[in-house]
């Protein structure tokens, strides 16, 4: 483009958007729309976010899960004392004052009964020995007090109790004809510990009939490099009948089902949104230069090219979809970010409770889409009034 | 009339052809979005209309995942009122990786058809599966993804059952293909005896039962009986109807259901308005026309019906290309979403609620434009500039 017709196409363009305010109804209307699409495409995205989120940031990278071979999941898995005893003296696990950071864990589903809907929702409870919370670095009590050990005490994660009133402290859990007291809530750094509820693992032994059994066993080692070396001497073992996971690809997994369910209707309601908003905007912008055909032809009689004409129009839409997006993004981050919900996990059948999370990338995200809608609704009224001849376009129609 | 009067009816709707396009594009999309909602809400739903309404399912009181004595079952059946009785226990299946999930379950095939008439499988087929201690029966839709035919052996690998000799891979023989009406299909059926003869995990065990009773009015008193055998013993069980089991399953789902559903409602509501609002406009342009159209001796009815056709006429295609649309749509979400949510299709009720709110919109778009028209006198009309 030569230095002229980029002056042309700015003086053309700053003309185009001071007379924005005389059809402030129709840019109103093109604006909004990219604002909504944006908005609930971000809406929707941030919730696959916080999936994401709280999984991640429940894998510790120096944490390995050791499930029974063959196992993919904690419930389907069943492990005894044995392998834990043995990989508490195995090399490159992490010790503290207690002794090997190694925690074996049972893990049952607790179906809760909600007093608000009369139905029962599913809960994973896991049952813990003390190194438990000595392994989660993040793990603590923020309310009501710990669980005395040996006890049908439980504590509950802040994330459940936030969102199912039947799980505050206080409360009974009532599993077959024993009620279990909630003395405390955990927090464990926003991870999947604040959904479940944590009993004690040998009087759930006792009373679910397991024996001395557990579904896995977690073991913190001396660093994340470690993760390698430890689990090839798992598998050479021949008395472990074992599976290594890192903890982080493993619970990374158990998102990934909810994540890509979360994306797939975002992306199919944000791309129909879209549509719908392109299909609008373009009504309004062929309104637009209908309206000022008379104004375009002038511009072009008076020696402005056509090329000037086609990207001023096209930069005049191009800065209603930076707007629109700009608009929703901020809309979504206040509407959206932090909002707490729960649904179902089918990877651990039972309750997630998560934020919503607008991370940076999805604003982003939101404003490059809301250009793309902008840069789509304007080019083809750009063009016919381009094309438009200059006689016929000169005397308005 | 309106066939009298149809050529003016296309033309109007061709006198700006890229509006009345972009008009019918925009109530395409609505009612492709409208179509995919009832989709995923189906999804969301789940089973709740499909359970039979004379079946129950009994899980273990403590938790759903606690195993049940096998002996449950004969007790079960033995009860008054009962007419067939089927154990459930899952198999936790996968086909040749980890990432193909396949729902498999081993169950009692002789009560199999007793408790679930809808599944229908050809006689010949159900012999084979009565008749083969390794053979299963399929869904039809999983049959076609992995391209599975009646006689194949298939290795299904159990992510929780081992073998004595240490192998997790169960080789399995397809006795048929089954399709339920208006159900999943994708599911995986397999002898109790089979596998509970082969597995090195605590024998006679099972996951839960289910129950079809003689008489729907029952069910009440049947779903009291079965926990009351049971009562006090070191296995107890909680009882409930198909339906409210599934109910209470699609409620787990919670909150965030309804927060999509609610966001795409909304915005299917407000594509619907800017659309009454274009087509109103454009009506609204034609003042000058439908004054010609009076001179020229048109009552003010058959204007009012010509209108009215050509908004109805507008919206309805945009709708039923919608609606097939979304179809579409939901064949393709469906895909990437179907280990768990078979039950994502666009449902028929869909198809009716879609056309009258169609119909609606037509007319509540001529409605203005109508009034407007019909009090216009011609002067008026032809005045305005």
């Amino acid at each position: 483009m030569k230095p002229n017709s980029l002056v042309q196409m700015m003086a053309v363009t700053s003309l185009n958007l001071r007379s924005i305010p005389g059809r402030i109804g129709t840019t109103t209307v093109a604006l909004t729309g990219f604002a909504g699409v944006v908005a609930v495409l971000v809406g929707l995205l941030s919730i696959a976010e916080g999936f994401r989120a709280m999984h991640e940031s429940a894998g510790a990278e120096d944490v390995a899960i050791l499930l029974r071979a063959g196992a993919t999941d904690e419930l389907g898995s069943q492990i005894d004392q044995e392998p834990a005893k043995i990989a508490a003296s195995a090399d490159h696990v992490a010790r503290d004052a207690g002794g090997a950071l190694v925690s074996p864990e049972l893990l049952t589903i607790a179906e809760v009964p909600l007093r608000a809907s009369g139905m029962k929702a599913n809960f994973t409870l896991r049952g813990v020995t003390p190194v438990a919370p000595r392994l989660r670095r993040s793990f603590r009590i923020v309310k009501g007090r710990d669980r005395h050990p040996g006890t049908s005490e439980l504590t509950v994660g802040l994330g459940a109790a936030s969102q199912f009133p039947d799980l505050r402290v206080g409360s009974d859990v009532v599993m077959g004809t024993s009620r279990w007291r909630i003395v405390g809530e955990h927090a464990d750094g926003g991870g999947v510990a604040e959904s479940e509820i944590w009993g004690d693992a040998a009087v759930l032994q006792n009373f679910l009939n397991r024996g001395p059994s557990y579904q896995s066993i977690r073991v913190r080692l001396d660093s994340a490099d470690s993760m390698r070396r430890f689990t090839d001497a798992m598998g050479r073992d021949p008395r472990m009948n074992v599976r290594v996971f890192p903890e982080r690809k493993f619970l990374a997994d158990q998102s990934r089902m909810l994540v890509n369910i979360a994306t797939a209707i975002g992306t199919t309601i944000g791309l129909l949104m879209g549509l719908g908003a392109i299909i609008a905007a373009l009504n309004a912008m062929y309104s637009a230069v209908a309206v000022r055909t008379k104004e375009i032809a002038t511009l072009r009689a008076l020696g402005f090219g056509s090329g000037t004409v086609v990207s001023s129009l096209l930069a005049e839409s191009l800065i209603i979809g930076f707007a629109g997006g700009v608009v929703g993004a901020v809309l979504a981050y206040f509407a959206f970010d932090g909002m707490r919900a729960s649904t179902i996990n089918f990877a651990t059948y039972s309750q997630v409770t998560f934020a919503f999370t607008v991370t940076p990338a999805l604003l982003v995200q939101g404003v490059l889409y809301a250009l793309v809608l902008g840069l789509l609704s304007g080019l083809p009224p750009g063009l016919r009034a381009a094309r438009m001849p200059l006689v016929e376009g000169l005397r308005g129609n | 009339m309106i066939l009298r009067n149809f050529p003016l009816l296309v033309a109007n709707l061709a006198r700006q052809p890229t509006r009345s396009a972009l008009t019918i594009a925009s109530i395409v999309v609505a009612f492709t979005l409208f179509g995919v909602l009832h989709a995923v809400n189906t999804a969301f739903v789940g089973a709740v209309d499909l359970a039979g309404a004379d079946r129950l399912v009994t899980y273990h009181r403590v938790s759903r995942i606690q195993a049940l004595p096998l002996a449950h079952v004969a007790r079960v059946a033995a009860l008054p009122g009962v007419r067939a009785v089927c154990p459930h226990t899952w198999f936790g299946g996968m086909y040749r990786s980890e990432r193909n999930q396949v729902l498999t379950y081993a169950v009692d095939a002789a009560s199999f058809h007793e408790v679930f008439p809808e599944y229908s499988l050809e006689d010949a087929a159900a012999r084979r599966w009565l008749a083969e201690r390794d053979s299963v029966i399929v869904g039809s839709v999983i049959a076609t993804r992995f391209g599975w035919k009646p006689g194949d052996l298939v290795p299904l690998i159990s992510n929780i059952y081992s073998k004595p000799n240490g192998s997790r891979v169960w080789h399995v023989r397809i006795a048929g293909i089954y399709h339920a009406p208006r159900t999943e299909n994708v599911s995986v059926f397999m002898h109790y005896d089979f596998f509970n003869g082969s597995h090195t995990y605590e024998r006679d065990v099972i996951g839960w039962i289910v129950t079809r009773v003689r008489d729907a009015d029952q069910t009440g008193e049947v779903t009291r009986a079965i926990d009351a055998t049971f009562a006090n013993s070191s296995a107890e069980t909680a009882t409930t109807s198909e339906s409210l089991e599934a109910q209470a399953m699609a409620a787990q789902f919670g909150s965030i259901s309804a927060l999509i559903l609610g966001i795409a409602t909304a915005v299917f509501v407000v594509m619907l308005l800017i659309t009454i609002n274009t087509m109103s406009q454009a009506i609204r342009e034609r003042t000058r026309e439908i004054g010609i159209l009076k001179t020229l001796g048109f009552p003010a009815h058959e204007i009012t019906l010509l209108i009215v056709a050509e908004t109805v006429l507008l919206v309805a295609i945009g709708a039923l290309a919608g609606l097939a649309l979304s179809n579409l749509g939901a064949r393709v979400l469906s895909a990437s979403v179907q280990e768990y949510f078979p039950f994502l299709y666009v449902p028929a009720r869909a198809y009716w609620q879609g056309t009258a709110v169609a119909v609606t919109v037509g007319l509540i778009s001529a409605a203005m434009p109508c009034l407007y028209a019909h009090r216009l006198t011609i002067t008026d009309s032809l005045r305005i500039v």
